[in-house]
């Protein structure tokens, strides 16, 4: 306990698989409910006037759907190429979605205080994570011959 | 065209989602894209392996310092259990007969002894010297 509180005692978090199933089923529930969001709504806040003239908001929307459905298929059939195309999915429209929202907010920071960054950050997170768990997952699943337990007593290396 | 104008353009959402969807394509289908798919799905698989590998070496060093301690700690167990085995019998040998056969000039058995057996210590698994 004591020695947890020195500098340099950090440890990652040790994540379990269903750690991040549950990781997973947040972020999908997130997006759902942001598609949901975009569809139904018929005003859209200024900070997402990029992101419009882009395409509708009620397009992006399904935008969001699709890569949220393909991430479910992938992960009820368990297909490690689907769910890895599920977060490229993902993280390909939150990425652009970012950008469209960060860009109007950094050119407006002088004269409109802090709008628009704050959707910007929200959407930080889930455009990291999903790009993280695509390059991570990768379109095939590791060789896992290479790992190998050590049960012996020996002298540490 | 001032800096505002040139960041406030959709083109740069068009180019974004344009650049990650070729670089996801060409993750999943290598062959569709020919030497730059190719090099680019090598690369994602590259740092995966390194990630990964990583990781095993990580839980290997675990298991192995776990392994070394778990030794230590069976060696040490055994030695207390072969040293009480030995104080016991200690106490079960007679001293008042052992003072008696010397007092009379004889040369009886001498006690047992409270060292264990050394040779079975050679077994110890020793750390390195640092420095």
């Amino acid at each position: 306990m004591a020695k947890s509180i020195m500098c340099r005692s950090w440890q990652p978090a040790s994540l379990k698989s269903w750690d991040i199933t549950l990781l997973i089923t947040i972020c999908v529930a997130q997006i759902l409910v942001r598609a949901l969001d975009y569809m139904i709504s018929d005003t859209n806040p200024d900070p997402y006037r990029l992101v419009e003239e882009a395409f509708p908001i009620k397009l992006w929307g399904i935008f969001l759907v699709i890569s949220a459905a393909v991430l479910i298929l992938g992960w009820l059939v368990k297909s490690h190429i689907i769910v890895f195309v599920g977060h490229g999915l993902l993280a390909m429209f939150y990425t652009a979605l970012f950008l469209g929202i960060l860009l109007p907010a950094i050119t407006e920071l002088s004269f409109n205080g802090m709008r628009g960054m704050r959707s910007a950050t929200t959407l930080m997170l889930p455009t990291v994570f999903n790009a993280l768990l695509c390059l991570r997952t990768g379109p095939v699943p590791l060789p896992s011959e290479g790992v190998k337990v050590s049960e012996s007593v020996g002298e540490p290396a | 065209m001032n800096s505002a104008s040139v960041v406030e353009n959709p083109i740069i959402i068009y180019v974004s989602i344009f650049v990650m969807a070729i670089g996801l394509l060409a993750a999943a289908v290598p062959k569709a894209f020919g030497a730059f798919g190719q090099t680019w799905s090598d690369w994602v698989n590259k740092r995966r392996q390194i990630v990964a590998s990583k990781n095993d070496a990580d839980s290997q060093e675990r298991d192995k310092q776990i392994a070394y301690l778990k030794g230590v700690n069976d060696e040490k167990q055994r030695l207390i259990e072969e040293f009480e085995h030995l104080i016991y019998q200690h106490l079960d040998w007679d001293y008042q007969r052992y003072s008696e056969l010397v007092g009379l000039g004889k040369q009886p058995s001498p006690p047992p002894t409270l060292w264990p057996n050394v040779r079975t210590m050679s077994g110890m698994p020793q750390r390195k010297q640092e420095g």
